[in-house]
């Protein structure tokens, strides 16, 4: 989980550089006049403190994110690293556009700081479930994703248009927001309908229950990755679909670790003597 | 012998305090963040000042809300650049906005601040290409509304909205900029 969040970070930061640039850079945003952000925090930021108007300060946070993320990644300093990828994130998240999924990456960052103070980020296991670290920090981690996806049924529940099925509706006639044209798919209210159901239902009841039951947790796993992927692929949804899967790795155990590896192997060994074969001069 | 059995007193009971304060560390960590996924009731607005403070400063503000309310419309916005040579033209955001930029100029439409849109405006022409000088720059927004399930749709052109407008008007010595905004009439 550490190697897979810090190299993230690189990915992350990378791209929320002209983002950063548009808003806090020199002729950016705010030194054009602009107010931004619009509901200013009380927490202080990189930005808040140095400047949020300077290419330097924009490039500052932008490679401290990078370095920080790189350093997370290799597992090194893991007591204060965590500590400045926190900082470097929460300067970020509360000040651009943000959504869920920035939110998600700040949770993340602020759970790897409690691990990392606790020494928990020691070596690069998937689990805790050796024994070697009390098993709380990534309890946190797999808590928070269950809180997600309930909470997120929750709120919808509250809405007129997911209780009564037609909010999948809404959201395929959506084209501004879509990566390609799925607005034939409102033509089938019964398959929207549907699919709505179903939503509500993996994240309300599916999800937080049976991801907890050892018999269905990779089956859920496997639909919530489906789930995501679906959406990516679909809708012009940024960031959270990636931090959740980052979130998975929370569940997947040892055991999971080695099967997928000797799976991988598997796979490549059959395409290595596949090609082998091939290669091979024709004899009569 | 006695030392041994005061040190093994002594041990377990400091663990057992540290034990105490983590779990009682964790309890507090886990239900501030359930409250704060709870939407603002009596309850919450009585605890809101001692959890809230916590969740603010860590950065871990529980807001998953996302399509909650999915908009009953589609959307298009565009820009529209007109040059001094009298040529123009408009582009959907969508051809060179990542989707994080294309919430942000949502956001411009659906927040309403004026400044903020004119900065970005600002941003933008000062960004452009351009062979001759821009005489104006506008941000468009049209929508079209979507019938519930079942039902056709009326129309498939997509109305205006809202509009921001920044012009240039050159002069022998500056150039200035002018705005304004205008929308569709109720």
């Amino acid at each position: 989980m550490r190697m897979s969040y810090g190299a993230y970070l690189i990915f992350y930061f990378w791209n929320l550089q002209p983002v950063m640039e548009m808003f806090f850079g020199t002729s950016g945003l705010v030194a054009l006049g602009g107010r931004f952000p619009q509901q200013p925090s009380p927490v202080p930021t990189i930005f808040t403190i140095l400047s949020d108007r300077s290419d330097t300060v924009v490039w500052l946070v932008t490679l401290l994110g990078m370095f920080s993320g790189a350093i997370l990644a290799t597992g090194i300093f893991n007591r204060i690293t965590p500590l400045v990828a926190w900082i470097c994130v929460s300067s970020v998240v509360t000040i651009i556009p943000s959504n869920s999924g920035d939110f998600l990456v700040q949770c993340y960052a602020i759970l790897m700081v409690f691990a990392g103070l606790a020494g928990h980020l020691g070596k690069p296991v998937w689990q805790c479930s050796t024994g070697d670290h009390p098993a709380w920090s990534l309890r946190l981690f797999q808590i928070q994703i269950v809180f997600v996806y309930f909470f997120s049924g929750w709120h919808k529940l509250a809405s007129v248009a997911w209780y009564n099925g037609s909010a999948f509706h809404y959201v395929v006639s959506q084209e501004f927001w879509s990566r390609f044209d799925i607005t034939w798919l409102a033509a089938y209210p019964v398959f929207t309908s549907a699919i709505t159901t179903f939503v509500l239902f993996f994240e309300l009841l599916l999800f937080p229950v049976l991801i907890w039951v050892p018999a269905t947790r990779r089956l859920m796993l496997g639909c919530g990755l489906i789930f995501h992927l679906m959406i990516f692929a679909t809708l012009k949804v940024f960031v959270f679909h990636q931090i959740v899967l980052l979130f998975y790795l929370a569940f997947l155990t040892s055991d999971d670790i080695s099967q997928l590896k000797n799976h991988l192997e598997s796979v490549l060994k059959k395409r290595h003597l596949t090609l082998f074969k091939f290669s091979q001069p024709y004899h009569e | 012998m006695l030392t041994e059995s005061i040190e093994h007193r002594v041990i377990p009971l400091r663990l057992k305090i540290r034990r105490a304060i983590l779990s009682s560390l964790l309890l507090l960590h886990v239900s501030s963040i359930f409250l704060n996924n709870l939407a603002w009731s009596p309850l919450i607005k009585s605890l809101y000042p001692y959890y809230y403070p916590y969740i603010q400063w860590t950065g871990q503000r529980q807001d998953w809300k996302m399509y909650k309310n999915p908009d009953h419309f589609d959307q298009q916005i565009n820009y529209g650049f007109l040059l001094e040579n009298g040529i123009s033209k408009k582009i959907p955001v969508t051809f060179e906005n990542s989707p994080r930029m294309l919430y942000f100029l949502e956001g411009l439409f659906s927040q309403g601040q004026e400044q903020e849109v004119m900065s970005y405006l600002e941003w933008k022409s000062n960004r452009i290409q351009k062979p001759h000088h821009l005489k104006s720059l506008v941000l468009q927004r049209s929508t079209r509304e979507t019938p519930p399930p079942g039902i056709l749709r009326k129309a498939q052109e997509y109305t205006l909205q809202k509009e921001y407008v920044l012009s240039f008007i050159s002069s022998n010595s500056a150039l200035q900029q002018d705005h304004k905004v205008s929308g569709a009439p109720p």
